[in-house]
Formats: C-alpha cells, structure tokens, sequence
C-alpha cells in the first residue's frame, strides 16, 4: 500500500510542476500568413440595348468592361475562380424573361492594370503568381516565410468581359452577380 | 519519468500553437455585377416631307424654319415612354448638280412631345438630346436654308441623314 501512494504522487508532479514552468520559459512564433485582399474596380455595363438586338458583345478594354483587382503576396500563386450568373443570364426583378450570358475573363499579374499584359483564361479558374516574374531564366525560390521578413504586395488585375444575346424580350433592367474567389495555392 | 515530461511539454506547446492559429484571410471574395437595360427599338417615321413651293427666279435664298415653316419636314420618333434619346444630324449638306457649282444647305431642327410645331424647340446641340413623351412619342422638324443665288434650273441632290438612338 504504501507502495501505491509513492507512486501516484509522483505521477502527480508530472503534470502540475510542468505547467507552471512553462508559462515563463516556453517560447514559439507565429508565422501570420499573408493576407488577399480582393477589390470591385468597375462593374461590367452592357448599356442599353435594343429588344431583339442579339448578340452585344463587350471586348477586353471595351466601355462597360468589369475589372477586379486583387492584391497579395508577390511571391506567391493564387488560384481564382469565377463564377458566373446563376445559368448564365441576366434576369429582371418582375419579368421572367431572360438574357443567356457568357463570360470571358483574363488577368494581368505584371503590378498595372493594363490590358496589354492580359493573359485570356479559358474555363472558370486560373492559377498564376501574383505578380508575373520577368522574361530570362527564372529568378531565386521565393522568401521562406518566417516571422522577421514582410514579404512585398503586388496588385494583379481581372477582367471581365463577354457577350449577351438580346433576344424579344421586356424592355427593363437586367442584372445578375459574377463572384471571384481567390485564395493562395 | 523524462519521457513522460517530453510528452506533457509536446502537448501543450501544440495546443498553444493550434489555439493561436491566424484568421488572417488567405482567400477572399467579391462580386461584380453584370448589367443590361432593354429598351424597345425605335423607329423613325416620315410624316411629311420638305415643302418648298415654287422658286421664284428672282429668289436668293429658301429659308425654311423648322419651328414655324409649314414647308417643314416632320418624322416621328417612337419607342420606350419616358427614354432619353440622341438625335444625331448633319447640319450642313452640299447640294450637287452635274456642271454646276454646289450649294450649301443648312438644316436646323426643333422638336416637341406632341404633334405641335409651334411649341416645339429648336435643338441647339448636335446631338441633341431629347426624352420621348409618356406615349413613347417624339416629333422633330426638320428646316432648312439655301442660297439659291447662284442655282441653275434643275434638280440638285445631296442627304441630310439623322439618327436616333437611347442615350
């Protein structure tokens, strides 16, 4: 029996001693990760158009294109999606008449909202690096992250564009939401 | 007994680590919209045509005033009720005739709601910009003037062209 107690004390010390040194002498970092930041530069504006017109196309660079802009980590990839209007069309409040809609997106990773670095995505999802590294070999592995080291910001811009087909239908306000997620890779 | 200490100091430092894991976003998200107003088509009809009358010989100029001219084209516009359009025009047109020099007209419009010339304005712009009556309606006249002075006898062409469309 006394046996019994000897060993139950020490099996006591082992978990209260530890928690009171520890408090005082463990030490760790956290490493914050990089944050994205994701911004609606200009909706996407057909304008008006005529009942019947059929097809209304917006180009890249055209008036009425829709930019995102999202900025993060330079270093580092993003994956973005795009998710268009609920079966693709644009509806209207009180008519149940509808307008088909496809979209077209590119981005431009080279820190300027400039179409002429766009690069055209096919599909609803791109993977790219933040901001586009230069013509030549490729450059060093990026920064490891580690908690002394604040790692530069670049801006990478969307674009989004497309066509309507304008069919014989109430005149009205049509509308409908493209979503962009983006998220590191 | 120094295994077991290894193991406590494990467990807590990963609790500890886990507990203060960042909710700094890694992923973001946003929306934009995509936007189409639909108007009717609008359609321009040609109620009545110039007017001149005869041209005396002795005359120098024809002068048709859109606003009080009888003489005065009149088209309608009819579309969406209550839209803004834009009435584009060409306000200056040369008038040719084989052998003979040009002539230069030039076209002045004014415009109403209703099929009343004598309230109707004259457009002071091009494009004007004018806004369809609750019908849907908009009515516009079209004037003219012309030297004449120096017309030789026959038919001398030239198209004044106007357009209208939604602003």
């Amino acid at each position: 029996m006394p046996n019994v107690m000897y060993k139950f004390l020490k099996i006591a010390l082992i978990f209260t001693v530890p928690v009171v040194g520890f408090s005082q002498t463990i030490q760790f970092s956290v490493y914050v990760q990089d944050e994205l930041v994701a911004n609606q530069e200009s909706d996407m504006d057909f304008a008006s158009v005529v009942a019947g017109q059929g097809l209304t196309q917006i180009n890249i660079g055209d008036q009425g294109m829709g930019v995102f802009s999202v900025t993060g980590n330079e270093d580092l990839d993003v994956i973005v999606t795009l998710t268009p209007p609920t079966g693709n069309q644009l509806t209207q409040m009180t008519e149940t008449d509808v307008i088909p809609f496809t979209l077209e997106w590119a981005y431009a990773n080279h820190g300027e909202n400039n179409i002429n670095d766009a690069v055209y995505v096919t599909g609803n999802s791109a993977r790219f690096r933040m901001k586009a590294r230069g013509s030549g070999p490729p450059g060093p592995p990026p920064n490891p992250q580690r908690s002394n080291y604040t790692p530069k910001d670049a801006t990478a811009y969307i674009y989004i564009f497309g066509s309507i087909d304008v069919g014989n239908i109430a005149p009205g306000h049509y509308t409908g939401t493209v979503t962009l997620t983006v998220e590191y890779d | 007994m120094r295994r077991l200490l290894y193991i406590y100091f494990a467990v807590l430092c990963g609790n500890t680590v886990m507990g203060q894991t960042p909710d700094t976003p890694n992923s973001a998200s946003i929306h934009v919209n995509v936007n189409a107003t639909v108007v009717e088509s609008i359609e321009m009809v040609t109620i009545s045509d110039f007017n001149i009358g005869p041209v005396q010989p002795s005359q120098k100029e024809i002068n048709i005033d859109p606003k009080d001219d009888g003489g005065a084209a009149l088209l309608m516009f009819s579309g969406t009720p209550n839209r803004q359009i834009r009435v584009t025009y060409t306000a200056q047109v040369q008038m040719t005739k084989p052998g003979s020099p040009s002539l230069t007209a030039y076209y002045s419009l004014s415009g109403f709601k209703k099929n009343e010339q004598s309230s109707s304005e004259i457009f002071q712009e091009n494009p004007a910009t004018v806004t369809l009556s609750n019908e849907g309606v908009y009515y516009v006249w079209v004037g003219c003037r012309l030297n004449i002075e120096k017309a030789t006898s026959g038919a001398y062409d030239g198209d004044c062209a106007i357009e209208v469309e939604y602003n």
